[in-house]
């Protein structure tokens, strides 16, 4: 068998990327954008890995697809699209919860992540200050002009950014995959019966 | 070795992968702005030969092109005077560039003057939002430009503005401690550019010390104007 050619490599992949990327902003249309982790932290790098992850695993379940896309699969799928939209709803759900509470609004361009153990300096600026309220995160970011790891313990900012993102990335993939789940349902429907 | 076309494959498909996560150079959005350009002239040709040749026109009028290469021109400067000192254009602004040229092309094939005009709204629409934001996609490796915003200080006396006087911006949790923004310039006006967030200004000259507290940044793109009286 003659071995494909680079061209036809990248051609496979450029589809690929494409599919992910359609499939991305399909899906972020329903989910707010992710938070950052610090104010000028640039957060379409998150949704380029969301879209790589995607491409890939497209590429994975198109094998699948070509093993079973008779119709009798159409109930797998079916199957396969309800597990992976409530696995999505289960997600969406603890994304919400964490982003209501580990971050906070800034600058109207979208959330920054907080934390809940205050630096020792900022605990004796806040024992010096009783008219500020430890609890208005917005307020306290911007005091701090978007400093946040002034205000927070880094260690603890980076472990919330992570789980907020690993949440996030992974209701992405779900949900896209969902998508091309029930595509693939319709399509054994549709298909001759065996 | 023997040559095994699976081993061929996997380094094809490691290449590809590593090749398309690359950043975009510089000569991509050079290319874009280019292609956005053509794309605008192509756009023109099309009126004028529809007008020339009495077919039904474009939608699209000599002022929404006038606009468009406005626009086009304007950004592709800024780009250029930036180009020089930062990092390259990031992927996504130039195919949000590669998007707008597409849209163009389809505003010049769109036979429903309607549609026609609609397409090229939304490019100008697009255009103008980048302006405004002063956004001209570099990559993150530098603080973005976006992140920030411009701030003027006019220190006043009686209405007037008044000279020399030395001023720095600190965040209201640093409002005691040692200047940390100060202004290149002194007074009055001094701009320069700060992350959003409330701050103290401070004005200084001879001994004499002028205090105000602002949010910057945290209405919207617009740059903030502040002024302070002095005594």
């Amino acid at each position: 068998m003659k071995p494909p050619s680079f061209d036809e490599f990248k051609n496979s992949w450029a589809l690929l990327a494409q599919l992910g990327v359609w499939l991305t902003s399909l899906v972020v249309v329903f989910v707010t954008e992710p938070p950052r982790l610090w104010p000028d932290a640039d957060p379409p790098a998150l949704l380029r890995f969301n879209q790589f992850v995607i491409a890939v695993l497209t590429g994975c379940v198109f094998v699948l697809f070509y093993q079973r896309s008779r119709r009798p699969d159409m109930r797998l799928w079916l199957r396969v699209t309800l597990a992976s939209l409530a696995a999505g709803v289960l997600l969406f759900a603890t994304y919400t919860y964490l982003t209501s509470y580990w971050t906070a609004e800034y600058d109207n361009k979208g959330m920054v992540v907080i934390g809940s153990r205050f630096t020792d300096l900022e605990q004796k600026w806040l024992a010096q200050h009783p008219e500020i309220d430890p609890g208005d995160a917005t307020t306290l970011v911007r005091d701090h002009a978007g400093q946040t790891d002034e205000i927070w313990y880094r260690d603890e900012l980076i472990n919330r950014y992570l789980k907020i993102s690993a949440c996030y990335s992974l209701l992405v993939v779900t949900m896209s995959l969902s998508v091309l789940f029930v595509i693939q349902a319709l399509r054994c429907s549709a298909s001759e019966p065996a | 070795m023997r040559y095994r076309p699976r081993h061929a494959m996997l380094a094809a498909a490691l290449a590809s992968l590593i090749l398309s996560s690359l950043p975009a150079q510089p000569q991509d959005a050079n290319s874009a702005f280019s292609a956005l350009q053509a794309a605008s002239d192509r756009l023109q040709a099309v009126v004028h030969d529809r007008r020339g040749t009495r077919t039904p026109l474009v939608g699209v009028e000599a002022e929404d092109i006038n606009l468009l290469n406005k626009q086009i021109n304007t950004l592709q400067g800024r780009y250029r005077s930036r180009a020089a000192t930062t990092p390259p254009a990031n992927a996504e602004y130039v195919d949000s560039l590669q998007h707008l040229v597409r849209l163009i092309n389809l505003a010049a094939q769109e036979s429903r003057p309607a549609e026609s005009r609609a397409i090229l709204k939304d490019v100008t629409g697009d255009l103008a939002d980048k302006l405004g934001r002063g956004e001209v996609g570099f990559a993150a490796s530098e603080r973005p430009f976006r992140w920030e915003a411009q701030v003027t200080v006019k220190t006043m006396k009686d209405g007037n503005q008044v000279q020399g006087y030395f001023v720095y911006a600190n965040p209201i949790r640093w409002q005691n401690a040692d200047p940390r923004n100060p202004f290149s310039k002194l007074s009055s006006p001094t701009s320069r550019m700060l992350t959003p967030g409330r701050y103290e200004i401070v004005a200084s000259k001879d001994g004499v010390v002028a205090r105000r507290l602002a949010d910057i940044g945290l209405a919207g793109p617009e740059p903030d104007e502040i002024e302070v009286p002095v005594p």
